[in-house]
């Protein structure tokens, strides 16, 4: 038996023959107690396998688990989230020019405590995701190798 | 990108307290997390997460990487909840991209590569091939927590290759051309992996059988 | 002057002098001129290919891409000084395919944007003090024109 009736035969028994071959094939298998064995044994092992895999269980707890996810969705997406400009322009559309005199107060006094001590301090961990739909790709930071790495991949 | 509902200290808000989630069906879950609900969306990672986990171990088969990335899954599915249609079901679009990830994960440190001796093995049939073809069935008569133990022992010994063959045409039910497109390989490279792959579980399972009935 | 004209003064001078505050906040913490350099690094396993423009990577940065990456090799595609100034994004073709924008986020943090046959790939954020003080930003893909290999780009400050 050839690697290429081989390949035909195992395309014949996961269905993915057409059907006019699958029909040849089935007719020589008749014949060849050799095919039939083969054809036996991959069947044997493509049925075994559908709803066998060992059932596995994370090993952390519920809350663990989700606290990781719950601070990567954080860190990826306050800065794309916090820019309501609608809603300062209906703020300042309730209230008046008032408001934003009194807002304006407000950043007087706050500004010595908003301002930066350590432009590092607040430099932000985030990484931004590729636009593309069709492109898979995850950012990862290592602080022992001293880098941040954004692999991109197509799907 | 999905938005999420953020408040002034930059923490992130709930949309709904009027789904009883533990009793919710995946369908609402998700029709209130693609609104922003945090906590429905939680609620399906801890109804599914241990799905995802598996699917992950079982191609990489590392504790460590397989938490990694079904958590990694999870974010990409909360990003993009907005594509989910319901065209199929929510665990099968999530298994989908953690399977995506995992492939890229395997891709980057080369790991699907075939070893320059499992190639040659593959190309000429290798061992199995020059073994009689087993005639009985290597799994009959067991129980089910047995076959799917030996089953997963068998796994092990794979290559990355051979095994991600196997789960995505196997397990996932993924056509040839799909698996190769996944796997960014030839439709010929899939079911010559996949041949050889089964004839190799065939020959472990019997091996195994052998070493329990000896 | 009426009343309301006096309360209007004294908001107009008390926006005045807000304003006047948040600019001088500003001022004292915008970032000077950051030196970088963006390399086009390409991975593979096999030695460097005869007849083809590739400069062999320092051994520093080769041994730390070989401590993260699975890759023997790292050859030096092209390299390019960039100037970053405020407010400037600072574009560099890296390759006929690739393409990066370089900007400030913020006063803090670089943004790298790498196209692609010109669509927007990805972007990566990195705080500028860590680049100073030699860290690496790092955009990297498998290589579609031939399977197994990999591409990088690496962006590090200008070391003196």
């Amino acid at each position: 038996m050839n690697p290429e009736t081989e390949l035909k035969l195992q395309a014949w028994v996961d269905g993915e023959l057409p059907a006019a071959e699958a029909a040849r094939l089935a007719a020589q298998a008749a014949n060849d107690p050799a095919l039939q064995a083969l054809a036996r044994q991959l069947r044997a092992v493509k049925a075994a396998l559908p709803g066998n895999e060992l059932a596995r269980s994370v090993p952390e707890t519920r809350e663990f688990y989700w606290g990781t996810i719950q601070r990567a969705l954080e860190r990826a997406e306050v800065t794309d989230t916090v820019r309501p400009v609608w809603r300062w322009r209906a703020w300042l559309g309730a209230y008046g020019w008032r408001t934003a005199l009194g807002a304006a107060l407000l950043l007087v006094l706050a500004a010595p405590v908003l301002r930066p001590r350590h432009p590092a301090a607040l430099a932000p961990q985030v990484q931004v995701d590729s636009p593309l739909e069709n492109v898979n790709s995850y950012t990862f930071r290592s602080e022992a190798d001293g880098m941040t790495v954004m692999w991109v991949s197509s799907q | 990108m999905t938005r999420l509902n953020i408040d002034s200290r930059g923490r992130v808000q709930t949309m709904s307290k009027r789904i009883d989630y533990p009793s919710a069906s995946d369908e609402t879950l998700v029709r209130g997390a693609q609104k922003g609900d945090m906590l429905a969306f939680e609620e399906l990672v801890a109804r599914h997460r241990d799905r995802l986990y598996a699917r992950a171990f079982s191609m990489m088969r590392n504790e460590d990487e397989a938490i990694d990335l079904s958590q990694e899954a999870w974010v990409k599915g909360w990003q993009r909840l907005k594509q989910f249609q319901g065209e199929a079901s929510f665990l099968t679009w999530m298994t989908r991209i953690v399977i995506n990830l995992c492939l890229d994960q395997l891709r980057r440190q080369k790991r699907l590569r075939t070893d320059s001796i499992e190639q040659l093995d593959e190309e000429s049939g290798g061992v199995e091939r020059q073994m009689p073809t087993v005639t009985v069935n290597p799994t009959a008569g067991l129980e089910r927590a047995e076959l799917r133990a030996r089953i997963d022992k068998a796994l092990q010994q794979l290559s990355y290759a051979h095994r991600t063959v196997l789960i995505l045409h196997e397990f996932e039910g993924l056509e040839y051309k799909e698996v190769a497109k996944r796997m960014g390989c030839s439709i010929g490279t899939v079911m010559s992996r996949l041949f050889y792959a089964r004839r190799r579980m065939a020959g472990l399972l019997a091996g195994l059988k052998e070493e329990r009935e000896s | 002057m009426t009343r309301i004209g006096k309360q209007r003064l004294a908001w107009a001078l008390l926006l005045s002098l807000g304003w006047a505050t948040l600019l001088a906040g500003t001022a004292g913490a915008a970032p000077a001129d950051l030196g970088l350099k963006a390399r086009l690094i390409w991975g593979t396993d096999e030695p460097k290919p005869e007849g083809k423009n590739l400069q062999d990577l320092e051994p520093a940065l080769r041994e730390k891409l070989r401590k993260v990456f699975k890759w023997k090799n790292y050859f030096k595609v092209s390299e390019h000084p960039i100037t970053l100034a405020r407010h400037q994004p600072t574009h560099v073709r890296l390759s006929h395919k690739c393409e990066i924008e370089v900007s400030y986020a913020d006063d803090a943090t670089i943004e790298v944007k790498l196209f692609g046959e010109g669509k927007h790939t990805g972007t990566v954020h990195k705080s500028a003090e860590a680049l100073r003080k030699g860290q690496l930003a790092i955009i990297a893909g498998d290589d579609k024109e031939k399977y197994g290999d990999a591409w990088f780009v690496v962006i590090s400050a200008n070391t003196p």
